[in-house]
């Protein structure tokens, strides 16, 4: 991501086996290094703009001075005031919401930077992309854009081997309080569901899962997730056998379709207890 | 269904900072003791335990092997960057120039290649003294808090609740837990809130104990404080507002437990303690080993430690996540390998899992295990004991809690 040509003088995820340290090596191949000193003409000073859940993501694995040994002289959360530095380019890692496209159309407008290069931590929806199709054009401000990709890295890599999603805060309390809705469920679950595609699509290969079949009450809230996942999954493959240019990034910096000689287990469990009220309405006895 | 791990104290070291410290995304944050003129100061360090090769190794380790260990190599590198620093001091008396033949040329060109040598590796050594210096002060950090709170004596017998020891003599377990909750001078509120829970949720004890213990622990801290609330002018501990929160809610997240209890959605996790590895005699050489190593050493922190956290070398049991792990790694028949969906997203359609079941298929060597709602350092370290050069077991979930954490989450939901 860091690199504004194309090609590939990643890191390489070093042959480790642990998925994390693909997660690791995947926002660093991300964000990739080249040998040459920064500041030469292959690896160019540039501007790494965030919003405040991707600083989360960056922090733990990438230091200031890392940073700038790939280049990056500045970096800026999305929501300050920035002047304006007509001749570096831009890297943005946003999430992909209504008011950082905004806020990216808007800086495009007025002309702050050489280039803009965007990546979103989440896959941009339809709707939201041609929005800022429409903003950018509007303002005629199509040739800023450099770049624009999908890089699936909406999860926190703390260590090698320990990841954690930078999803909403209090969610035991959140999903075990007695008024919960099944659209609180939904939609917290999607998330969920989400966030763990980041982690198994950075780590490159593809898993299989194992869960808890809970007798009653669990069956909807696991069974939407897991096939949710599953059916992401899926979906996903397809797209990566027809080579679809999400900017699906690997662990290993290399081929999209990852043929899994080592296979995976995704484990799943849940510490809440299985009585949720609103399964018990529905398929109580 | 897992609620004890959460809740329980630990002992090692990165579970220890994570529940005992201000500790986010890899940050320590902590205030030092104020000694004699000194202020207390603010410090925070950045801990990355992949770079650092201290901490990457003693992690997971038992936290008075931590504070050992740091203290035997601290000693080593300081000698290491003294004798680097003399033999400088020495090369400038001696003429090191290469070529100067003298009676003793020979050893003059050998002291050369040395100097340089060393002179390479003091920027290393320094920067490795510097890391394991780091480590002393949150070493020592954590040793305040340890030995403040008593917190040893919280794990024990936690980790003997937990592990079942007091599977047959209720009476006693309630007996011990509520020696140490009414205890003004041991644990803060939470610590004892925390061990309450653990009784609750381990033992067959029924609803009326456990409601005695926790009023016994409420007139307690009412009447006299807990061990960190001044103490007021007629000499009474009083609670501080702070406190008397921290009781209420946690007398919530009893109750909230034992709701859950009494419908039996949550299994007492009553399991025979299966201990990874160390044998009972392994168990009683690694602590005298240790009290005569202390003995010998004059450092203050691992003196202390001896005193107070000695108990914490204890057998280190499996959880139930890890247990559960295990079984579907090792596709051991009669475990949850049965009972548990089969899901494979490369495959269209439903999985036969009894063709799958009579097939041989090939061990899975990289495992991710995901906790929903909450996960924990505790588990994390955990895990990696079933971690092996074949096998890698990667931990995840929607956010890593500390124990209060999770307690106030569990606080908010009677």
């Amino acid at each position: 991501m860091l690199s504004l040509n194309n090609d590939t003088h990643g890191i390489s995820s070093s042959g480790t086996t642990s998925s994390a340290a693909g997660a690791g090596a995947g926002i660093s191949s991300s964000i990739m290094y080249n040998d040459t000193p920064a500041g030469t003409s292959y690896n160019q000073w540039k501007i790494l703009i965030y919003d405040v859940p991707c600083r989360s993501i960056i922090s733990p694995l990438l230091s200031v001075s890392q940073l700038r040994a790939r280049g990056v002289t500045l970096h800026l959360l999305i929501g300050t005031e920035r002047e304006a530095i007509p001749d570096v380019p831009a890297v943005y890692f946003v999430k992909p919401t209504r008011e950082n496209l905004k806020m990216i159309a808007q800086d495009c407008a007025k002309r702050l930077y050489s280039k803009v290069h965007i990546n979103f931590a989440t896959k941009l929806d339809r709707s939201l992309m041609e929005e800022f199709g429409k903003l950018v054009v509007q303002n005629g401000c199509l040739d800023m854009i450099a770049s624009l990709h999908d890089q699936y890295l909406d999860f926190v890599c703390l260590e090698r081997n320990l990841f954690s999603l930078c999803n909403q805060k209090d969610s035991y309390a959140l999903m075990n309080r007695s008024g919960v809705t099944d659209v609180d469920m939904d939609n917290y679950l999607s998330d969920v569901a989400y966030g763990l595609l980041s982690v198994v699509g950075t780590s490159g290969s593809v898993p299989v899962i194992r869960c808890a079949k809970v007798r009653m009450f669990c069956c909807y809230c696991c069974c939407f997730f897991f096939l949710s996942l599953d059916g992401c999954m899926q979906s996903l493959l397809t797209c990566v056998t027809m080579s679809c240019t999400t900017g699906w990034s690997t662990g290993n910096g290399g081929t999209k379709t990852q043929q899994t000689h080592r296979r995976t287990s995704l484990y799943f469990d849940q510490p809440q207890n299985a009585t949720q009220s609103s399964p018990i309405c529905h398929f109580g006895p | 269904m897992d609620l004890i791990t959460p809740i329980q104290h630990s002992s090692t070291y990165q579970a220890l900072i994570d529940d005992l410290l201000l500790h986010r995304a890899n940050r320590v944050e902590f205030t030092t003791k104020s000694e004699g003129n000194k202020r207390p100061q603010l410090k925070k360090f950045d801990l990355d335990a992949d770079q650092d090769p201290f901490y990457s190794r003693h992690k997971f380790k038992p936290f008075p092997e931590a504070i050992e260990s740091n203290g035997l190599e601290l000693q080593d590198v300081t000698t290491r960057e003294t004798a680097i620093r003399s033999k400088t001091v020495a090369g400038g008396g001696d003429d090191a120039t290469a070529g100067s033949y003298q009676g003793d040329s020979f050893t003059g060109a050998t002291s050369a290649t040395d100097l340089a040598s060393a002179v390479d590796s003091l920027p290393k050594l320094l920067e490795r003294k510097k890391q394991l210096e780091m480590h002393t002060s949150i070493l020592q950090a954590v040793m305040n808090e340890v030995a403040a709170r008593d917190v040893p004596q919280f794990f024990e017998l936690e980790s003997a609740l937990a592990s079942g020891q007091y599977k047959n003599d209720s009476a006693k377990a309630k007996s011990q837990v509520m020696a140490l909750v009414t205890d003004t001078s041991k644990g803060n509120v939470e610590d004892k809130i925390r061990l309450v829970i653990v009784f609750c949720l381990a033992t067959t004890a029924p609803g009326s104990d456990v409601s005695e213990v926790v009023q016994a622990m409420a007139n307690a801290l009412e009447n006299q404080g807990s061990n960190d609330s001044g103490k007021a002018a007629d000499g009474q501990g009083v609670l501080s507002k702070e406190d008397r929160a921290k009781l209420d809610m946690g007398l919530k997240a009893i109750e909230y437990l034992k709701k859950l209890r009494s419908m039996q959605m949550i299994p007492t996790n009553i399991s025979d303690a299966e201990d990874y590895g160390s044998k009972s005699s392994g168990n009683a050489d690694l602590l005298s080993g240790f009290m005569a190593r202390a003995t010998n050493q004059a450092t203050g922190l691992l003196a202390k430690a001896t005193e107070k956290v000695s108990s914490m070398l204890g057998k280190i049991v499996k959880h139930h996540s890890t247990r559960v792990v295990e079984n579907l790694c090792e596709m051991r028949p009669n475990t949850e390998d049965d009972e548990y969906l089969y899901l494979d997203p490369k495959v269209k359609g439903d999985v036969d899992i009894k063709a799958l079941r009579q097939m041989t298929r090939a061990p899975y060597r990289e495992v991710i295990t995901f906790m929903i709602s909450g996960g924990c350092y505790a588990e994390y370290q955990n895990l990696q004991m079933i971690a092996n050069e074949r096998r890698s077991v990667t931990y995840g979930s929607t956010e890593l809690l500390s124990p209060c954490e999770f307690l106030s989450q569990l606080g908010k939901l009677s």
